[in-house]
C-alpha cells in the first residue's frame, strides 16, 4: 500500500503531511508548496529515507524557487504517472 | 485508470482550478478516464459565467468549459456550495426568485453524493484544495 | 476490499466554510451507508472545543453538528494527538465521543479506508 502526498503549502498542510507518511510513500509539493524547499526549518528533512520527494518543475519555476539537485523535478505527465503507480492520493492543502 | 478531480478553491483567489486543469489534461493524454469532475467549497467559482479577466490574463472559467465540452466530461458543481456563492442555474433562479443565473453550459448543479459517489467508482479521487 | 472512507478536515470551524462542508461530506457518506470515520488533524481540532456559542455570527453551530452525528452512525470521531498538544488542548475541555490517535498511528489509520477524502 503506496500512498502519494500532495502539499500545496509549507505550513500546516506540509506539517500535516509529515504525520500521515508512511514507509515508502511519495511527497509531491505543488503550488505554494515548493516554498518548502526554501523554508529555514526544512521540514521535509524529517520524511523517512525510503520516501521519494518530487517538486512539480511549473510551480518551481513561476515562483522563482531553484531546486536542490537530490530533488525530483517533474511535469504533470509524471504527476498523473505518479498518481497510477501509487495506491492512493493524500492532498494536503 | 478511472480518475475523479475535485476541485476546492476559486480562480482568483487559489491556484487549484488551474493546477487541476493541467492535471486533467494529462489524464485524458495518457489514455486514461475522467469519470467525474467535482467542484465544491470555493471551486464552484469555476463554473460561474460572467468572470471576465483581464485580456492579458488567462481566462480560467473559459479553459475549463471548453476542456469540458471537447471531452463531454461529467462536470458537477455541488448545488449547495454553489447557492451559498451566487452560482445558479436557470432552474434554481427560478426556484429562489433570483434576479439572474450564471452557470456555465457544460455543467451541472447536484448534490454532494457525485462527490463520494465519484470517488467510489474512480481508482484514484484527486482533490486540488485552496 | 469493501467500501469505507475517511474524511480528514483539518481546518477552524468558522473562519471560511471549509470545516462545515467537510462535516456535510462526512453526513452524506454516512447517510449513504459507507462505514466513514471522520478525522480532525491540525487546526480541524478547534471543531471540537466546548461551549460554541454562535448565536452572534452568521455561522451555523458546528459543535451541535457534531452532536448528531451518532445518528448517522459516527460514534466517535478521530482526532491527531499531536495537533491538541500543539495547541495546547486538553481532552476535557473537548467533545465527548472522541478517539485520540497517537503519533505513529495516522498512517495505518487512513490506510485502513478504501477511500480518504481531505478537506
Amino acid at each position: 500500500m503506496k500512498t502519494l502526498h500532495t502539499v500545496n503549502k509549507s505550513g500546516q498542510p506540509m506539517a500535516l503531511c509529515l504525520r500521515a507518511v508512511a514507509t515508502g510513500d511519495s511527497v509531491l509539493l505543488i503550488e505554494d508548496g515548493v516554498y518548502e524547499l526554501l523554508s529555514s526549518g526544512k521540514k521535509i528533512e524529517a520524511l523517512p529515507d525510503d520516501c521519494s520527494l518530487y517538486v512539480l518543475d511549473v510551480d518551481a519555476r513561476a515562483r522563482g524557487v531553484s531546486l536542490p539537485e537530490h530533488i525530483k523535478v517533474i511535469g504533470y505527465d509524471d504527476f498523473v504517472a505518479l498518481a497510477v503507480d501509487h495506491d492512493n492520493v493524500l492532498s494536503w492543502f | 485508470m478511472k480518475f475523479a478531480l475535485a476541485v476546492y478553491g476559486a480562480p482568483a483567489n487559489s491556484q487549484a482550478p488551474q493546477s487541476a486543469l493541467h492535471f486533467a489534461r494529462a489524464v485524458v493524454a495518457q489514455g486514461h478516464e475522467i469519470v467525474r469532475l467535482f467542484f465544491y467549497q470555493d471551486g464552484v467559482n469555476t463554473a460561474t459565467a460572467i468572470a471576465q479577466p483581464p485580456q492579458d490574463e488567462p481566462d480560467l472559467p473559459n479553459e475549463w468549459q471548453v476542456f469540458i465540452q471537447e471531452h463531454e466530461l461529467d462536470a458537477v458543481v455541488c448545488i449547495a456550495a454553489a447557492l451559498r456563492r451566487g452560482v445558479v442555474d436557470q432552474a434554481e433562479a427560478e426556484r429562489y426568485q433570483l434576479s439572474n443565473h450564471n452557470l456555465r453550459a457544460g455543467y451541472e448543479l447536484s448534490g454532494l453524493g457525485q462527490l463520494l459517489d465519484g470517488a467510489l467508482m474512480a481508482d484514484r479521487l484527486i482533490t486540488f484544495g485552496a | 476490499m469493501s467500501q469505507s472512507v475517511c474524511i480528514i478536515s483539518t481546518r477552524a470551524p468558522y473562519s471560511g466554510q471549509a470545516a462545515r462542508e467537510a462535516l456535510d461530506a462526512a453526513l452524506v457518506s454516512a447517510s449513504y451507508e459507507i462505514p466513514t470515520s471522520l478525522l480532525l488533524m491540525g487546526d480541524g481540532v478547534f471543531q471540537l472545543l466546548k461551549g460554541q456559542e454562535t448565536s452572534d455570527i452568521p455561522r451555523k453551530n458546528l459543535s451541535a453538528m457534531l452532536q448528531v452525528l451518532p445518528l448517522y452512525g459516527i460514534e466517535t470521531i478521530y482526532v491527531d494527538q499531536v495537533s491538541l498538544d500543539e495547541r495546547g488542548l486538553n481532552v476535557e475541555d473537548l467533545h465527548d465521543a472522541i478517539t485520540i490517535l497517537g503519533q505513529g498511528e495516522l498512517p495505518l489509520f487512513i490506510q485502513k479506508h478504501s477511500k480518504a477524502l481531505n478537506f
